[in-house]
């Protein structure tokens, strides 16, 4: 777990002191904002449209801010909550490391951010430029940040699968992309 | 990693790459990634896979293509209230190769009392397709037999309507009905003819307002049927009385009769630009109608082909016209339902 | 029991089965699952997801088909890889890796494969039973579900999870919470209105959960692969020859009760809403070495043949039953049922109670089809484990691009909306923060597909109930029992956190 544990704020009263984990706001923060444009969107609408909705908003709202205070906040300090968070089944699994010299580096914090990135660039590329440019490109990016150096296989690949899936989805499929 | 120490290896993988995406540009710019076969027409159903409209459309594009000599594709864009699939519509280009089939008053609702961007004047008209008339149904064990006896019923005890879509001819029929006899009803959207049927099968509504083909006419027997909002008895639902053979004359549109129609749109402006296409496509779906094996499989859809109604591009328009005089007359009634409920 | 099944349909699908077009979509997808389940990093969930659009042109019982036979291969496959390399296909195979890698190290991943490939068939083949004997009453039942009832059935299927998964309560339900709210974007059932559409046409409809899907389990996992990366380590030397998928035979029927647990473990945990083939193989695992003699159980992990019996034999038994809520409710309990649901409507069919009585015989058909499948698991596996493991060699660094490609294409076809390419962006990042901060991803997939369930149950209810709570609450039995479950639920998780 390197590099993504967002900061543990200590906010310290009279005797007591009260850690905020920062990171685990995130998630009932994000589902704040939404909901707050939620209302914002919705409160012209008519009570028959709103009769689910509406609860439903205000529940979601009213967990959000439980689990924010739950799980973020820990009066006394100390046993930072973080170190014992589990993780899913999938991120649990930690591989007994016995790799190459030449992995290390490779997946990092840096290159996962790169490939949202990359990901991100890709589909707002995709209709001014069209499906197999962005595609290739984006494959060839995303081999070089992954490590492949073979510009045989680079290209050969970049091509071949972006052509490959332009034959299957756009020919025979119809998918307009 | 660092690009500032650029080898040999990675220069070449950079020029090969950047040739590909050349390449592929180059490709995407010749129109080579265009689709091989234009070829077709595309068929809107604004409508999920396997409801009335749905069937409709499908039925009727085999015969259809038989005649264009092109392949139909029939794609789905439920949502909205037909909204999604209308904008499909609206937005495509009026060359002949996308229709739509769609249902009145539904259709008019979209621009009426949602905020839709087109209007009557943004699509041209190519022919109806079926007129099913708005009807009343309700479970067996009521203690009323046709729409007067409800009415009376609901006027001591209020009651419960099911509809099969938020704004169209089923929420009208009930709303007219209400305000005609100052009835205290709940109305509740269904969502689709199949839900209405449920629901009154179920007993959970008093009665539940649908069109007899849509009800599906294989449930004769299982349901009671009130009345249908005509002046004449309709054809499809045995032994069910007209709201003029009830007295129910003082709703409204019982004269004109409250239906639903179903009926081909094509984008706006296919007609002032390409008469010829616009002209083959109303032949070719008008001959539709003479077709014996469109005919078979329309019986074979819960007798469709009973009230099959063609009119050409002309009619049509006038009928939209009217349809849409309506829904603006009683557009007051709707909106009181809307907000103050 | 079995005089409840519908004799019609059960000839209608044996019909449908015997059609050379739906055996080869059987061979075929057995093949393909086993093949995509063995890449790492490729879950059941992704192979059902990726290769739902594909099924597009076929006729829907052959499509479902395919499909379910994809779904039951990648289960197995995801073993292939935990056995190879120490890297798991897909969750559900994480405690296969630790004694299954023991055993390549010692030279014996033929063994250890031969073994995988026999629990897996027979425990799905126990699992499909388990399905063919209770969906049938099941979906009866669920037919007397009104408006009430369903609303409370999604609340139930939702307040289930944390306790099935063990996680936060807190969590799972603002993730479910906000699915659901998710779930209400676009036009509302009644007066159809818009809601929080961006004044985005396409979203009238609402958000696709198939495209939420796809971001939570296609591009969210291809985010955190790009992170954690994975181990390729292949120099171990590999007995070869019949002898050794003799031993695998002898070491299963040797051990029948341990197989057995495993798939009882299997099947109870994978009809559980929000638990899969990731939380059977732990508990069937713990389970073998509670079981064991104290001797033995400190054995475990060393590259004992009992841990991959543990772990195998669970992790194929939670197909079947996972599709029990899956095709008698309409409620998938995980993310490859889900996806699975998601093909079932993409194809025209209406999942829900009702789906039993409107297409029986192809519901019937694809249970049927589990048990063509799961024997092919044995046949491939015994036969070409070898061979399939050599996908679990391709380089991650193809994988992740191509997947990526993949789930953006994908959630683009699931119906031409460009704006469902950046629901899927948004979802993909949204997933990786839930899964950093342990949200159980399920708990917000099923949001948005009980979204319209639990709306208009609840909306039609309360209308047609008078609008009052207790008669809205107490409308039946079935809602009384329900209200009962959800409580029970609640508290269980409470007591447990």
């Amino acid at each position: 777990m390197t590099g993504i544990t967002p900061p543990v704020v200590t906010v310290a009263a009279g005797s007591r002191t009260v850690e905020i984990d920062t990171g685990e706001l995130l998630f009932p923060g994000l589902v704040l904002a939404f909901c707050l444009f939620y209302y914002w969107d919705t409160r012209a609408l008519p009570e028959l449209s709103m009769l689910y909705a509406g609860p439903l908003l205000y529940a979601t709202i009213a967990l959000a801010l439980v689990t924010a205070a739950v799980q973020a906040v820990s009066v006394g300090g100390g046993d930072g909550s973080s170190d014992e968070r589990v993780e899913s089944a999938a991120a649990a699994f930690d591989p007994d490391t016995d790799a190459g010299p030449d992995d290390e580096g490779i997946f990092t914090v840096r290159s996962a951010a790169l490939l949202v990135a990359l990901t991100a660039g890709y589909v707002l590329a995709l209709e001014p430029i069209g499906f197999l440019t962005a595609t290739v490109a984006f494959l060839a990016a995303t081999l070089y940040l992954f490590g492949e150096r073979n510009p045989l296989a680079l290209a050969g690949y970049s091509l071949g699968f972006a052509v490959g899936v332009w034959l299957v989805f756009v020919q025979w499929l119809m998918i307009p992309l | 990693m660092s690009s500032t120490d650029l080898g040999r290896r990675e220069f070449l993988a950079a020029g090969v790459t950047g040739l590909s995406v050349t390449a592929a540009y180059g490709a995407d710019a010749l129109g080579v990634t265009e689709r091989f076969d234009e070829q077709r027409v595309t068929a809107i159903v604004p409508w999920a896979q396997g409801g009335g409209t749905d069937r409709s459309m499908r039925i009727t594009t085999p015969a259809w293509s038989d005649r264009l000599g092109i392949e139909f594709v029939v794609e789905n864009y439920p949502g909205g209230s037909t909204q999604v699939g209308g904008e499909e519509l609206y937005n495509a280009d009026p060359d002949g190769t996308t229709v739509a089939m769609w249902n009145m008053p539904q259709m008019q609702a979209t621009w009426l009392f949602q905020n839709a961007p087109y209007q009557m004047e943004s699509f041209d008209y190519l022919g109806t397709h079926h007129w099913d008339p708005t009807m009343w149904f309700a479970p067996p064990d009521r203690p009323y037999d046709d729409l007067e006896e409800f009415v009376e019923y609901a006027r001591e005890n209020g009651a419960t309507v099911g509809i099969t879509s938020a704004i169209g001819n089923t929420a009208l029929s009930a709303l007219l009905v209400a305000e005609t006899y100052d009835l205290d009803l709940t109305i509740v959207n269904m969502e689709g003819g199949s839900g209405v049927r449920q629901a009154v099968l179920a007993g959970d509504v008093d009665a539940g307002v649908n069109q007899p083909w849509a009800f599906n006419p294989d449930y004769v027997g299982d349901v009671l049927a009130l009345g249908s909002h005509t002046a004449e008895p309709q054809d499809l639902w045995p032994d069910t009385p007209s709201f003029a053979d009830l007295g129910l004359e003082d709703v409204p549109l019982v004269e004109e009769g409250l239906g639903q129609w179903k009926l081909v749109v094509v984008p706006g402006g296919l007609r002032e630009n390409h008469p010829d296409r616009f002209e083959r496509l109303a032949e070719t779906y008008s001959a539709v109608f003479d077709d014996e094996s469109f005919l078979t499989e329309a019986g074979n859809q819960g007798g469709l082909d009973e009230i099959l109604e063609y009119r050409g591009p002309d009619e049509t328009a006038a009928e939209v016209e009217a349809t849409s005089q309506f829904m603006e007359t009683y557009a007051d009634v709707v909106e009181n339902f809307i907000y103050d409920e | 029991m079995f005089g409840l099944l519908a004799p019609a349909a059960i000839d209608g699908a044996l019909g449908i089965l015997a059609s050379p077009y739906v055996l080869f979509a059987i061979l075929l997808g057995t093949a393909v699952g086993i093949v995509f389940g063995a890449i790492p990093g490729f879950s059941a969930t992704m192979t059902i997801i990726l290769f739902t659009p594909v099924t597009i042109p076929f006729e829907p019982t052959t499509a479902l088909i395919f499909l379910v036979s994809a779904y039951g291969g990648a289960v197995y496959g995801g073993s292939i890889p935990a056995i190879l390399i120490n890297t798991p296909g897909a969750p559900g195979s994480i405690v296969t890796c630790w004694d299954g890698y023991e055993l390549t190290k010692q030279g014996r991943a033929i063994y250890a494969l031969a073994v995988s490939a026999i629990v897996s068939g027979l425990a799905g083949l126990i699992a499909a039973t388990v399905l063919l004997i209770f969906a049938p009453p099941i979906s009866e039942f669920a037919l007397n579900f009104g408006n009430p009832e369903m609303f409370l059935l999604a609340v139930f299927a939702l307040t289930i999870i944390p306790a099935a998964k063990g996680s936060s309560l807190s969590k799972a339900l603002l993730a479910g919470a906000f699915g659901l709210l998710i779930g209400t974007v676009g036009n509302d059932p009644q007066l159809a209105q818009p809601r929080a559409t961006f004044g985005q046409t396409a979203l009238l409809e609402g958000v696709d959960f198939v495209v939420v899907l796809i971001g939570l389990f296609v591009l969210a996992e291809v985010f955190w692969l790009a992170y954690r990366g994975t181990v390729v380590t292949g120099d171990h030397t590999v007995q070869r020859g019949v002898s050794e998928v003799y031993d695998a035979a002898r070491a299963v029927a040797s051990r029948p009760a341990a197989f057995l647990r495993g798939a009882l473990i299997g099947t109870f945990i994978g009809a559980l809403p929000g638990a899969g083939a990731d939380v059977a193989n732990f508990v069937s695992y713990n389970e073998a070495k509670r079981w064991a003699n104290d001797e033995l159980a400190d054995r475990f992990g060393s590259g004992i043949i009992e841990g991959v019996i543990a772990a195998d034999s669970s992790n194929n038994a939670t197909q079947g039953s996972a599709l029990i809520p899956t095709l008698t409710l309409g409620i998938p309990g995980s993310g490859a049922t889900a996806a699975l649901l998601g093909a079932i409507a993409l194809h025209g069919l209406n999942p829900g109670p009702a789906l039993f009585d409107s297409s029986g015989d192809i519901v019937y058909a694809m249970i049927l089809s589990l048990f063509v499948g799961n024997a092919l698991i044995l046949v491939y596996g015994l036969a070409g484990s070898r061979y399939f493991g050599k996908f679990a060699y391709i380089p991650i660094r193809y994988i992740i691009p191509s997947v990526a490609v993949l789930a953006v294409v994908g959630g683009f076809a699931v119906r031409n909306a460009p704006v469902d390419l950046y629901i899927v962006l948004l979802f993909g990042l949204l997933g990786v923060v839930l899964v950093v901060y342990d949200y159980p991803l399920v708990s917000l997939v099923l949001g948005v597909i009980l979204g319209d369930i639990a709306e208009s149950g609840f909306v039609t209810g309360w209308l047609l109930t008078g609008e009052s709570a207790a008669a809205f609450l107490f409308n039946s039995y079935i809602a009384i029992g329900l209200l009962v479950l959800i409580a029970l639920s609640l508290v269980v998780t409470a007591i447990k956190n």
